[in-house]
């Protein structure tokens, strides 16, 4: 079948909204954490990948698949607060070093325990929608597609909603804005960094659940997308959620036009020169705040 | 220290009368395991100890003097260890290369560029199925050889990678209490005093940086040698983090401690044969633990205890 | 002059933090660098180390433009300093801190120092000799052994100040060294920089004690709002009224 050059262009833009909104998701869940504790979570990929493998286990079981959905966010994010609470809070001299070895030692964590649960096999699960595939200028994609961009503008707005409306979120914004005085002005801080993580690992499992129909996830799909989704926040502004989203659709699109147009050999470098080079250009970083 | 000195000399010996003891049992065969991987994460030590830069692709390096190896002598028909000298320069050439933009990068910054380089190598590994034979890994690989003498019993392997091992310890050591030892001390603790007494940062960032490339190399080579296979998971990931834990749980900066951490790591595998598959899920937990509860690791704790009981009874 | 200052300038994203400032430092001597707070000295001292880049004007010392050359570059040309928020080297004990001072005259590299080569084994023995006079001379010596971090404040002054000596420079620079210090550890680092100068280092500092500056100076300069407003002894210094001005806020002129 003749593809035109407008039909190939199309199909490559939406799989890179598509990529790019999973990692807009990561990306977003680590700047919550990171504008909450000043912790880049090394471990949030892991949530994407326990995400999309819980929800596929539950509805296997029989679950319906709305129902599994909900569940596997919830679950998640109390996987996110066990976190906090067992490998964050008890530490007692916080630094850099010791966050990111921290982190990362969940991470391998994590990655043990769905090895276990589901081995090495890759998992896929139903799209959530009857009609599997759309087309669009003689473009076909997964309807799913258009469930993964659209979770990214729900969860984004709610996400904005939540932090300018709510007194929790807006508790949550002073915690990052300022903790010691925040502190002063009688908000529970701890709390809001357990709150910070539960939103972080929902948000991360929500990425991965709505993305699982047209990917496969494995056991250890996380660390990849933990390192896209960091790159993602680079790009866009360490802590800035606008930034978050712009900066995942820029990779998703990058790496998609570069996989289609050139070769698939880039993709992943992709993720790593982007980063390299705005860290080189800018090796201060574009951090906001102290890095003690 | 004198007693410090003492209690390496023992060991030392005591190392090579073990096989006498051992003969030829598979802890001969999970010693030299352990005797490989003390020259990688003792370079781990160094870059993320002393130096305190927080690299992640020690597993990358490893990978790299193994496959370089495995390819020129194996493909190539080059010595042993001619492929093994090989691998090292050209190890620390990339590490030269990566080092030079990535060090200078902080914290976060550099775990992930580390961590994306860990990535990319191994892809590389995986993609390249024409040189490195791709996911199923390096079979046959040629078996070490020195002039016309080859390596083939454990025994032999055993008594030549504890004797490089031992030396690299002791270069290790030397540099460490030397003025490049006290250089990334001082860039660790505080670069920008460091600077204003005329440490070059770069210079003593980048040389730590490059001589664990190197140590990594070579394990890697006699890795590949010994166990006559490889395969793209030596440069995952998880390999980097075991040897940071070996590092730490033995004991960050006390150059001996990762002996005690590459033993107890090396040995879980075997000792919990059973429960192979949680090995993920143990290491994950150990590091956690470890951080938390006993940083210092296990020498470093001991020596603290020590510390602190000479002071009591000093009064 | 040891160190000489010309047109130093530097501008903040708008803010001008330092303008058009030119000074010498003559050796030999103890110069003070005072004025009120934010008034650019740090800013200054900060251009003169290496440690920020001005936006204009150059630096001499011993002769040799400054510009150029990196902090660790400028250390080596025998321009030490100390810092006023203490940084000693935690992981290190008291002796070793002293002794990293001591890093631009020591010629160990890694090979050497990887084989413990002769020229290894000097270094130290001259690093440790050394190290142990200037404890001895801050009157640290029995601390040697023991781990920097836990030093009292007043102490781990006097450590920065040793390690700042023990590479033998010509041109210390001291930032707020009174800062936090009691009036009697104060005075002993009266006699400290006495000391030092007696020693043949020259000495530039800045400072906030006042009394402090008018005993130990040989020469005052006055900054405000980024600029030289006066320059001279303490007694001229203490009589200027553009001087009484700028502290008391009195027009006086």
């Amino acid at each position: 079948m003749e593809h035109s050059y407008v039909s190939q262009a199309v199909q490559f833009l939406f799989a890179g909204l598509s990529t790019g909104s999973i990692y807009a998701l990561v990306a977003l869940g680590f700047n919550i954490i990171y504008n909450v504790n000043l912790l880049v979570n090394l471990a949030q990929g892991e949530f994407v990948m326990l995400g999309a493998l819980t929800m596929i286990s539950l509805y296997s079981r029989g679950l319906p698949l709305g129902l599994a959905f909900g569940v596997t966010t919830l679950v998640v994010g109390v996987v996110g607060i066990l976190f906090d609470r067992l490998a964050i809070r008890p530490l007692k001299r916080p630094s850099i070093m010791l966050m990111i070895l921290l982190t990362l030692g969940a991470s391998t964590f994590f990655k043990g325990l769905a090895l276990v649960a589901w081995g090495k096999d890759p998992y896929t699960a139903p799209t959530f929608s009857k009609t599997q595939s759309i087309s669009v200028l003689n473009a076909t994609f997964s309807t799913q597609t258009l469930w993964v961009i659209g979770t990214l503008i729900v969860v984004y707005v709610l996400l904005q909603l939540f932090l300018d409306r709510t007194i929790v979120g807006k508790a949550m914004k002073a915690c990052s804005e300022n903790p010691r005085a925040a502190g002063l002005m009688g908000i529970n801080v701890k709390r809001y960094i357990m709150i910070s993580f539960f939103l972080s690992g929902a948000i991360g499992a929500v990425g991965g659940m709505v993305v699982s129909p047209i990917s496969f996830m494995v056991y250890d799909e996380g660390t990849m997308l933990g390192l896209k989704g960091f790159a993602s926040a680079v790009l866009g502004g360490v802590g800035s959620y606008p930034g978050a989203v712009v900066g995942g659709l820029v990779l998703g699109l990058l790496e998609s036009f570069s996989t289609g147009y050139i070769s698939s050999i880039f993709k992943d470098i992709l993720a790593f020169l982007a980063l390299l080079i705005i860290l080189i250009l800018k090796p201060s970083g574009l951090l906001r705040r102290r890095e003690d | 220290m004198k007693r410090t000195a003492l209690f390496f000399i023992l060991f030392a010996v005591g190392i090579y009368l073990l096989p006498l003891l051992l003969k030829g049992s598979y802890w001969m065969h999970i010693l030299v395991i352990i005797g490989i991987y003390i020259i990688g994460a003792i370079g781990v030590d160094l870059v993320v100890g002393f130096a305190g830069q927080i690299s992640l692709c020690q597993a990358s390096f490893f990978g790299i003097g193994a496959y370089i190896s495995a390819i020129l002598s194996n493909t190539y028909g080059f010595p042993p260890v001619l492929a093994l000298l090989i691998g090292v320069v050209a190890t620390s050439a990339i590490a030269l290369g990566l080092g030079l933009p990535v060090l200078r990068l902080r914290g976060y910054y550099l775990a992930i560029a580390t961590l994306g380089f860990g990535l990319i190598v191994q892809s590389i590994f995986v993609t390249l199925q024409d040189i490195t034979k791709g996911p199923d890994g390096f079979r046959n690989v040629v078996p070490l050889s020195i002039g016309g003498y080859v390596f083939r019993e454990v025994t032999e392997y055993y008594y030549l990678v504890w004797t490089i091992s031992i030396f690299i310890l002791l270069l290790t050591r030397n540099v460490v209490s030397s003025r490049v030892g006290r250089a990334l001390l001082a860039l660790r603790g505080d670069d920008v005093a460091a600077s204003s007494v005329g440490i070059d940062i770069t210079k003593y960032k980048t040389q730590a940086f490059v001589l664990s490339a190197a140590y990594a190399s070579l394990a890697g080579s006699l890795y590949a040698h010994y166990n006559r296979f490889i395969s793209p998971q030596v440069a995952d990931l998880s390999n980097s983090i075991t040897m940071i834990i070996m590092a730490v749980l033995g004991g960050i900066r006390t150059v001996y401690g990762v002996i005690i951490g590459a033993a107890i790591m090396k040995s879980i595998p075997e000792l919990l044969e059973s429960i192979l598959d949680y090995q993920m899920i143990i290491t994950g937990i150990i590091l956690v633990v470890l951080l938390l509860y006993m940083p210092q690791g296990l020498l470093g704790t001991a020596g603290s205890i020590i510390a602190w009981a000479r002071r009591r009874r000093a009064g | 002059m040891i160190l000489t200052v010309d047109g130093l300038t530097k501008t903040f994203e708008g803010v001008t933090a330092a303008t058009d400032v030119s000074f010498g430092v003559a050796q030999h001597s103890i110069t003070a660098l005072i004025g009120p707070n934010g008034a650019g000295k740090t800013t200054i001292f900060n251009m003169v180390s290496g440690l920020l880049k001005p936006t204009a004007g150059t630096m001499r010392f011993k002769g040799e433009p400054l510009n150029a050359l990196k902090p660790h570059e400028r250390a080596s040309l025998g321009l030490a300093r100390t810092f006023q928020i203490i940084r000693p080297f935690a992981e290190m004990t008291v002796l070793e801190n002293v002794m990293v001072g001591y890093h631009r005259l020591m010629k160990t590299g890694l090979f050497s120092a990887a084989l413990r080569l002769s020229v290894t084994r000097r270094d130290e023995a001259n690093a440790r000799r050394r190290a142990m006079e200037e404890l001895d001379f801050i009157g640290l010596t029995r601390r040697a052994g023991q781990p920097s971090g836990n030093l009292p404040m007043g102490e781990q002054r006097m450590l920065e100040i040793a390690r700042a000596l023990v590479s033998d420079p010509t041109l210390v620079l001291f930032d707020e060294p009174a800062a936090g210090l009691n009036q009697t550890e104060t005075n002993t680092l009266v006699q400290t920089l006495f000391k030092v100068k007696e020693r043949g280092i020259t000495i530039l500092l800045v400072e906030h004690d006042m009394s402090m500056v008018m005993q130990v100076s040989d020469r005052i300069i006055v900054i405000n709002r980024g600029q030289k407003l006066a320059e001279g002894t303490p007694d001229e210094v203490r009589n200027n009224c553009l001087v009484i001005e700028a502290y008391l806020g009195k027009e006086t002129c």
